[in-house]
């Protein structure tokens, strides 16, 4: 606990050191901070949740009235490691991407508050301390999706969708604890959790449904998830890898913590909606990924995808438990963990990639992308661990936190039965959808941007990736792969998490070096073993076929039919690859076609040229959130008829109000 | 790792390897005598892939490490799939890895792989091929994943070899809607995968109408060879796969040799079967549009549900 | 073993038809029962590529000697060049020839592509396909007929 105040010290005392040094060693000092910090944080977590520790903090000077309470738990310590770990490598890339990318003085001494902010609310154990961490967290954040607001007009709309979707969100979060709070009559966790009884079934919807709408429009759960794709795209790169890796996860935190462990076993129906809620966000989320073509944009829905998984999983196991089926739920439990674990870590990662490609390439439109494997080997082949994890396949991360996942839910399908089942049937079938679009859109993703040859016409002049960008993009990419090789390591400390979560003890993590087998599973995959026999295949069918052939090998051109194009446009792009996808799925998408036109003078037969505009938009902002901003904007002109500025107006007003005033009072 | 183990996955690896070109030349011939020509030789496959192997490689010069390592990867994770799962035998190598969840995102490497290597040479067909074969997958992976779990529910194992044993000895399992809804399901998918008619034409000679032989139109000599090789065994392996699971009398469950020798014999009488009636199949259809496939593999994705949710209430 | 594949197909050269020099890295051991082929049209007058068609339909069926066709010169074993080569396909049939693995046959299938026919001198023709290519087999008629098309293939595919 001390170790972890330390290091909230050292990152807050790094951050006012960055705005006194010199703009030379600016972020050099901003980066060091936070490595220091999250280094030091990462240890006392793992600490705690390997040796099943408890602390707890109370600081009663410094918030007026209520004083700072912490607690430090191993499972509030999986999200300060998750978090504070993909921080380490974040500090290390920031120190090469920031010297020309990150001018704004303000950005670099926020993001290690903004990351303290984040270490601080998994620990808050009291509702003042627990909202004046998420506000602090929410302020920073905007300030980094704000960096870039002098070279790019998109920032001014994504804070705006950003401000108001997180403080709606935080309003609704607030207001559902107060409900708590006002029925218990305490405002410590621990206590609300001891008095939970006094608070009658009504208000116990109300709040869980105000809870899991706050945290979820942070998670980005649809219809809520409308500033993940306008926000994390705006942000440099290092603040969007630790938004779309770190930050989501805290809605995940937030919906675990209050909703399953503070309001206990509640009614199947509230789990059955968030499961629905959790499919749909899944197939949505994956969806709008697969159609996209911004590099960073089409991460961000991938979150939302992600975010959907991790929210079935809650539901699920929240349903296991109100059935009693405590075992399973862990299991299932288990399976969130992994993939919020994994899921920060690749997403951290191809959020850093797509920012060095940012970096030497100037552009993210993947349409503008290609042959980036011959020229930047190490961020591709890292950006393809990333997408082989992402995609769920062994031997990567997302493929054993996956596998845990669906085995956790092919349990309930089994020990379930009548609507519950039905209901986890739905979860599975968004599981499913998504993971067949998700693999789609990242085999997309990663065949037009690495593979090939450069899209865009002009070459732009090749900046030279520092050394420091590329090492902290390896290390999570290493990470990748050793979660998903020794997945019985992770299993392990995960196993610990969830026993804290259930308060018992269910789950036992059996099974060899390198495989994933934990009791109530039926099957044991040994990743490590398997991933070498097939590396051993590889090399011997490479080898026999060697024996075989005539080993000749010719280099030639590609095969263009006999004519001498330049395969620069010819190659499929990223619109055009997802073009079948979008058709089948125009009905959903809606996406606008326009083809405009000219003719020659001499006669209308002869065309000039022809100009194809083809634009899609998130079909709920259109449907949901347009229809908002009409009213809203109407409501500003009434209310401007009424303020509009006049002194004398204004003075009426007060007369009439102390008018209606005194009569009332009288 | 018992001796047992180890020589009948060896002994799986060859028999797959061996049927699976047999049996493309046995569907080719059956193919051919329903329209009334003499067609190939049955082991003409075989000859294919014997000069292809002597031939000389060709690699464009935009390509990368990909264009060779696409076509190893893509039969290694083939390869692995049949060391893990249960196709004469159920006491193979591996046994607990045999998971059918597991089998299906094994399989999905093989298939990112080569729509990888489509994009790899920067041209327009290979890219085409890979953005069609990339859209039937996103459709038939859920379908495939459901099913998955319809297979599952009775035998409370996502595991094959259990889900394979446990059909053996409840044979009223295999009558149940929900296996049957399930099977149909899977074969739906198993056409998708392997790109055969009415989702693809594996015998077209035009590029636009092409879906996984536009992927692979860059790829030459031991390249070509292992991917086609590959291809075939894939399709074997699902045809196994489908038929130890609707049918699967006759594989080893004693762990006994010559039980094993049986289980190869009426394995290879059973493939030969379906796969003619696959053929004569064949010859009754046409191609789908692509804009039409989606539908099938809709079809496929909604039987799959129904079998679980059979499954469940029954 | 070159000597022996030279001795080879002069002893074998009788048997097909219209072989003539086995210039461009043929070998008979080579493509063995298995030929695919990639058919280029260099200026015909289609009459060839009936007779093509013909020679692979069920009456024919060139294939029960496992000749093919393909849509790709990567996967081919040689060319199969109908008509006059007209200037602008000489380009084309070149990048053909050269997009084809060795070992690799070119085969020369009509009067127009052995000999120009009647096209020879004409307007934009560059010529046969002997003044852009080395041609190892010529297939002979206006058009040939598919038993003939036929015939040629199997004893290049087949050789015993
Ligand atoms: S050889 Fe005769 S049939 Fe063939 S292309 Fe020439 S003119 Fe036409």
């Amino acid at each position: 606990m001390k170790l972890l105040l330390v290091s909230f010290s050292i990152g807050c005392l790094g951050a006012l050191l960055s705005l006194v040094v010199s703009d030379r060693y600016r972020i050099t000092v901003a980066s060091l901070s936070i490595i220091a910090e999250s280094i030091l944080s990462a240890f006392a977590s793992l600490n705690v949740i390997v040796d099943e520790k408890r602390y707890s903090f109370t600081a009663t000077q410094v918030l007026p009235l209520f004083g700072i309470k912490l607690t430090f738990n191993s499972v509030n310590a999986l999200f300060i490691f998750i978090t504070s770990f993909l921080a380490v490598a974040i500090g290390i890339y920031q120190m090469g991407y920031g010297k020309h990318a990150v001018r704004a003085k303000i950005s670099v001494f926020t993001f290690p508050i903004f990351i303290t902010s984040m270490l601080l609310i998994p620990l808050a154990a009291s509702v003042v301390t627990f909202m004046a961490a998420w506000e602090l967290m929410a302020i920073t954040s905007i300030i980094l999706v704000l960096t870039d607001h002098k070279v790019n007009n998109k920032v001014g709309k994504a804070t705006q969708w950003y401000s108001s979707m997180t403080h709606l969100g935080a309003a609704l979060i607030f207001l559902g604890l107060v409900i708590l709070v006002t029925a218990t009559g305490h405002q410590q966790f621990s206590l609300i959790f001891a008095n939970i009884g006094r608070v009658g079934t009504p208000e116990k919807c109300i709040a869980f449904f105000l809870i899991f709408l706050g945290f979820g429009s942070k998670a980005g759960i649809v219809p809520l998830h409308i500033w993940l794709p306008y926000a994390h795209p705006q942000a440099p790169s290092p603040m969007s890898a630790m938004m779309s890796g770190a930050m989501v996860n805290l809605g995940i935190y937030g919906i675990i913590r209050f909703d399953m462990m503070l309001l206990g076993r509640g009614a199947n129906w509230w789990w059955i909606i968030v499961v629905a809620v959790g499919s749909i966000t899944a197939i949505y989320g994956s969806l709008q990924c697969v159609l996209n073509s911004d590099l960073k944009q089409l991460l961000a829905y991938s979150t939302v995808d992600n975010v959907g998984l991790m929210v079935i999983g809650v539901g699920v196991s929240g349903l296991l438990i109100s059935a009693g089926e405590l075992k399973f739920a862990s299991l299932v439990m288990m399976g969130v963990f992994f993939q919020l674990l994994a899921h920060s870590i690749f997403k951290g990662m191809l959020f850093l990639t797509a920012g060095a490609i940012q970096y030497n390439r100037n552009t993210l439109s993947i349409d503008m992308l290609g042959g980036l494997l011959k020229t930047l080997p190490t961020i591709s082949i890292c950006m393809l661990i990333g997408v082989g994890s992402i995609s769920a396949i062994p031997p990567f991360s997302g493929f054993s936190s996956e596998f845990v996942l669906f085995e956790g839910l092919f349990q309930a399908v089994v020990h379930l039965s009548g609507i519950n089942a039905v209901a986890i049937l739905m979860g599975v079938t968004g599981f499913a959808l998504a993971g067949g679009l998700t693999a789609t859109a990242f085999i997309k993703t990663a065949g037009i941007a690495l593979l090939g040859i450069s899209r865009s016409p002009k070459n732009p002049p090749k900046t030279k990736i520092p050394f420091t960008m590329i090492a902290g993009t390896l290390m999570l990419a290493i990470s990748c792969v050793f979660m998903g090789m020794f997945p019985n390591l992770i299993l392990d400390i995960l196993e610990k998490s969830t026993r804290t979560v259930f308060a018992k003890n269910l789950l036992n993590i059996s099974g060899s070096f390198g495989s994933i087998s934990i009791t109530g599973m039926t099957s044991d995959i040994q990743v490590l073993i398997l991933f070498c026999s097939s590396i051993i295949f590889i090399l011997g069918i490479y080898g026999i076929s060697k024996l075989f052939s005539l080993r000749k090998l010719r280099i030639v051109d590609s095969w263009g039919c006999g004519s001498n194009y330049s395969s620069l446009r010819t190659q499929y792009t990223a619109t055009s690859f997802a073009g079948p996808l979008q058709k089948i799925f125009e009905d959903i998408v809606k996406p606008a076609h326009d083809i405009k036109s000219s003719h020659a003078e001499e006669s209308k037969f002869y065309i000039k040229s022809v100009k194809y505009t083809y634009n899609f938009q998130d079909r709920i902002e259109m449907v949901i959130y347009d229809p908002i901003k009409r009213l809203i904007l109407i409501w500003g002109k009434v209310t401007s008829n009424i303020q509009n500025g006049s002194v004398h107006r204004y003075i009426a007003f007060g007369f009439i109000g102390l008018l209606a005033v005194m009569v009332f009072l009288t | 790792m018992s001796l047992f183990g180890s020589v009948t996955s060896l002994l799986q690896i060859l028999f797959v390897l061996l049927m699976a070109p047999l049996l493309n030349g046995i569907m080719l011939k059956v193919k051919s005598r329903a329209e009334r020509r003499v067609g190939p030789p049955i082991l003409q496959t075989f000859y294919d892939l014997r000069k292809l192997f002597k031939k000389e490689t060709l690699r464009s010069n935009n390509s990368t490490f990909i264009f060779t390592l696409a076509p190893l990867i893509l039969i290694s994770s083939t390869v692995v799939v049949i060391v893990v799962s249960p196709i004469i035998t159920t006491g193979e190598l591996f046994n607990g890895s045999g998971d059918l969840f597991a089998i299906v995102f094994i399989l999905l490497i093989g298939s990112m792989s080569i729509a990888l290597l489509g994009l790899d040479a920067a041209t327009a067909f290979g890219g085409m091929g890979s953005s069609r074969a990339a859209t039937i997958t996103s459709l038939s992976e859920p379908a495939l994943l459901v099913s998955v779990i319809a297979l599952s529910v009775q035998a409370k194992s996502t595991n094959l070899s259990v889900i394979v044993l446990g059909n053996v000895h409840h044979v009223s399992w295999l009558l149940s809607p929900s296996h049957i809804l399930a099977i149909s399901a899977l074969l739906i998918v198993i056409f998708a995968e392997a790109g055969r008619l009415p989702v693809d034409n594996p015998a077209t000679h035009l590029e636009l109408t092409m879906i996984y032989e536009a992927m692979i139109l860059e790829s030459s000599g031991e390249n070509l060879a292992l991917v086609k090789l590959s291809e075939f065994m894939r399709f074997t392996f699902l045809l196994c796969i489908a038929s130890n699971l609707f049918f699967p009398f006759g594989i080893d469950s004693t762990k006994s040799w010559i039980f094993i020798g049986i289980s190869c014999i009426l394995l290879a009488i059973k493939l030969i079967f379906i796969v003619g009636l696959i053929a004569l199949f064949e010859t009754t259809q046409a191609k789908l549009r692509l804009f039409r496939v989606p539908e099938l593999l809709a079809g496929a994705f909604v039987l799959a549900i129904l079998a679980t949710i059979s499954g469940i209430v029954v | 073993m070159k000597i022996l594949d030279s001795f080879l197909s002069l002893f074998k050269a009788p048997l097909s038809k219209g072989i003539s020099r086995p210039s461009n890295g043929y070998h008979f051991s080579t493509i063995n029962k298995s030929l695919t082929l990639r058919h280029v049209d260099v200026g015909s007058c289609n009459g060839c590529e009936i007779e093509i068609a013909s020679a692979f339909n069920p009456i024919y069926d060139a294939g029960r000697f496992g000749v093919a066709l393909t849509a790709s010169p990567r996967h081919a074993d040689g060319l199969l060049v109908t008509g006059v080569v007209t200037q602008n396909m000489v380009d084309p049939l070149i990048k053909t020839f050269d997009a084809t693995p060795n070992p690799k046959i070119v085969i020369a299938c009509g009067d127009c592509a052995i000999s120009g026919n009647l096209f020879k001198n004409g307007y934009g023709v560059k010529g046969p396909v002997s003044e852009v290519l080395n041609v190892d087999v010529s297939i002979m008629g206006c058009p040939p007929h598919p038993i003939d098309i036929v015939d040629t293939l199997r004893a290049i595919a087949d050789p015993k």
